[in-house]
């Protein structure tokens, strides 16, 4: 069921539990990440998606389990660990951007390249913005302009280049096409296939399956806190997933 | 013409010049007196205190802070040097440094109440504040301590171009901000953290840190001010009345200039304009024969117009 066991996850969750007061939020949940793959997890309302995006983002913690990052143990207890002990970037709904600065200082905000260490070296940063926003195809009329001037889609865009020129190596994506046009849906869509070509794992979170089975290879579903199915994209369809999510099939 | 008006819309450093300009102009129709050399060298003396201690707010207000400490730490740090070399029989540099240090404890402080407990900057560094003038008060009992040996006086006699020491270091120390807010990363860091603290911390900045550092430099800026306002009063006397009511010339300059209350924008040359406006009006009142109480009327106002100015940019911004 499993896709291409062959290779080592990057990402594990094994046996995640957390409760908010009596509410069990998650129950021993259980998933893999791989390398060049994009896994979508998928579920209701309040079926536990983003309580476990937040903790594998080191926003909420575990009550138990484990988090593997190439098969070793990892502790997150808060969002610099997921960044600097294993790869993660969370491109959260409100995108995080600094509006009143422009996307390439935005991209390279705190690691801007500098002459002898002090001043920012202006020249370098565009031009490297330049190069990573072409090979994303991120459509843009300029690497200087305010980001307040950008559409949704396109600051969808400025944060992943973000996480991208950190070398992050795991996109979690939360609702990345909500409130996006059609046409801004198809170039994410093109950015997480990207994405995926270079090597890098997505998790997405989405509630819209049309999106999903577009750029999904495997589908992960969650209902009231638990795993209810795993199923690879070309194994399975709409009808089947949405059995899943409601419940109608066990 | 649309454009233009934009550009000015959001460049407010540059589009103050004008009203600036239109100022000077008005007062100078009154009485001819407000362009004479002495006049004016007079009025850069006067800029220089608040100008200076502006160069640290700006940057506070850029991430996102304010500080409303700054007139009274000046008068604490003049007051408690004055008492180190009066009453304790310090040495004039060991009383300098002990003070500047204070100043940094009371910058400390203030980060402390604002991040790590979560009291809004105004009301901390408003209660810091009292803190601090009311100690000046107790410690002289309200009267001035004099007089001060000749050496504490030797930056302030120090008379370039008929101006003072403090003006051409003012000058230098904004030109230093200018540069660290446009071209360093400490710059871009400011700005990040006072625009979205979220962004600043996903990208690895200790906002913390930020904020800490850009309060220590505004109360280290201001006991400077306070050390070299001693060092420039004849007889330099440790007054506690020293920067009465320059907190506010100092907030009202920094806004005028471009510095907005919500963080993340203004600029150093900006903040400079607008303390050199505000000072503008306050001695063209009195030069143009303007009853002279209406100086602090007149500060109100504008310090309401430039902050109307800052809320309605933002909304529409927002929007």
């Amino acid at each position: 069921m499993v896709s291409d066991n062959t290779k080592l996850p990057i990402l594990q969750t094994k046996n995640i539990d957390k409760s908010f007061g009596h509410v069990q939020a998650l129950k021993n949940v259980d998933i893999d990440l791989y390398p060049s793959e994009v896994v979508a997890l998928i579920g209701d309302n309040g079926a536990g998606k983003s309580t476990l995006i937040k903790i594998i983002s080191g926003i909420y913690q575990k009550d138990s389990g484990e988090i593997l990052y190439k098969g070793n143990k990892v502790e997150i207890n808060e969002p610099k660990d997921a960044v600097d002990k294993a790869g993660i970037s969370t491109v959260y709904q409100d995108l995080s951007l600094v509006e009143v600065q422009d996307v390439g200082v935005n991209i390279y905000l705190n690691m801007e390249p500098t002459f002898m260490g002090l001043f920012i070296n202006y020249k370098k940063l565009y031009r490297d913005a330049e190069k990573l926003i072409k090979n994303l195809k991120i459509d843009l009329p300029s690497v200087r302009v305010n980001v307040a001037e950008l559409s949704g889609g396109q600051r969808q865009g400025v944060a992943i280049a973000r996480a991208l020129a950190r070398g992050r190596e795991i996109f979690i994506l939360d609702e990345p096409t909500a409130a996006l046009g059609v046409e801004q849906q198809a170039n994410i869509n093109s950015l997480i296939l990207k994405l995926k070509e270079d090597k890098k794992t997505v998790l997405l979170i989405s509630h819209n399956l049309e999106h999903v089975f577009e750029v999904a290879d495997r589908l992960i579903i969650l209902r009231r806190g638990e795993k209810v199915g795993e199923r690879t994209k070309k194994s399975t369809n709409k009808e089947e997933i949405v059995g899943l999510i409601t419940g109608a099939i066990k | 013409m649309r454009k233009l008006f934009n550009y000015l819309y959001q460049k407010q450093e540059i589009a103050i010049l004008i009203p600036f300009l239109l100022l000077i102009l008005f007062f100078y129709s009154r009485n001819y007196a407000m362009l004479d050399p002495l006049t004016i060298s007079s009025i850069l003396r006067t800029i220089a205190f608040p100008a200076l201690i502006s160069m640290g707010m700006v940057q506070l207000m850029i991430a996102g802070e304010i500080d409303l400490s700054t007139a009274a730490v000046m008068s604490f740090c003049a007051v408690l040097s004055a008492k180190l070399i009066k009453d304790f029989n310090f040495e004039v540099p060991e009383a300098v440094i002990i003070v500047l240090l204070c100043s940094l404890l009371i910058g400390c402080v203030n980060a402390f109440l604002t991040v790590k407990i979560g009291i809004f900057s105004v009301i901390a560094t408003i209660g810091t504040g009292f803190i601090v003038r009311g100690l000046s008060y107790s410690f002289t009992n309200g009267v001035p301590i004099y007089p001060m040996p000749e050496s504490f006086a030797f930056l302030g006699s120090l008379r370039p171009l008929n101006i003072s020491f403090t003006f051409f270091l003012m000058l230098a120390v904004a030109f230093f901000v200018q540069i660290l807010l446009t071209s360093t990363k400490w710059g871009t860091a400011i700005y990040a953290t006072g625009s979205n603290r979220q962004a600043a911390e996903v990208s690895g900045i200790n906002t913390f840190r930020v904020k800490l550092i850009c309060f220590m430099a505004t109360s280290f800026l201001s006991g400077c001010a306070g050390l070299l306002t001693m060092s420039q009063l004849p007889g330099t006397p440790g007054d506690p009345i020293i920067g009465l009511n320059l907190e506010l010339d100092i907030l009202a300059g920094v806004i005028v200039g471009g510095v907005s209350l919500y963080g993340g924008r203004g600029s150093a040359i900006g903040s400079l304009i607008g303390v050199a406006f505000i000072q503008i009006v306050r001695s063209g009142l009195v030069i143009g024969h303007f009853n002279p109480y209406l100086q602090l009327p007149a500060l109100g106002l504008l310090l309401m117009l430039a902050v109307a100015w800052d809320v309605i940019r933002h909304k529409k911004n927002l929007a």
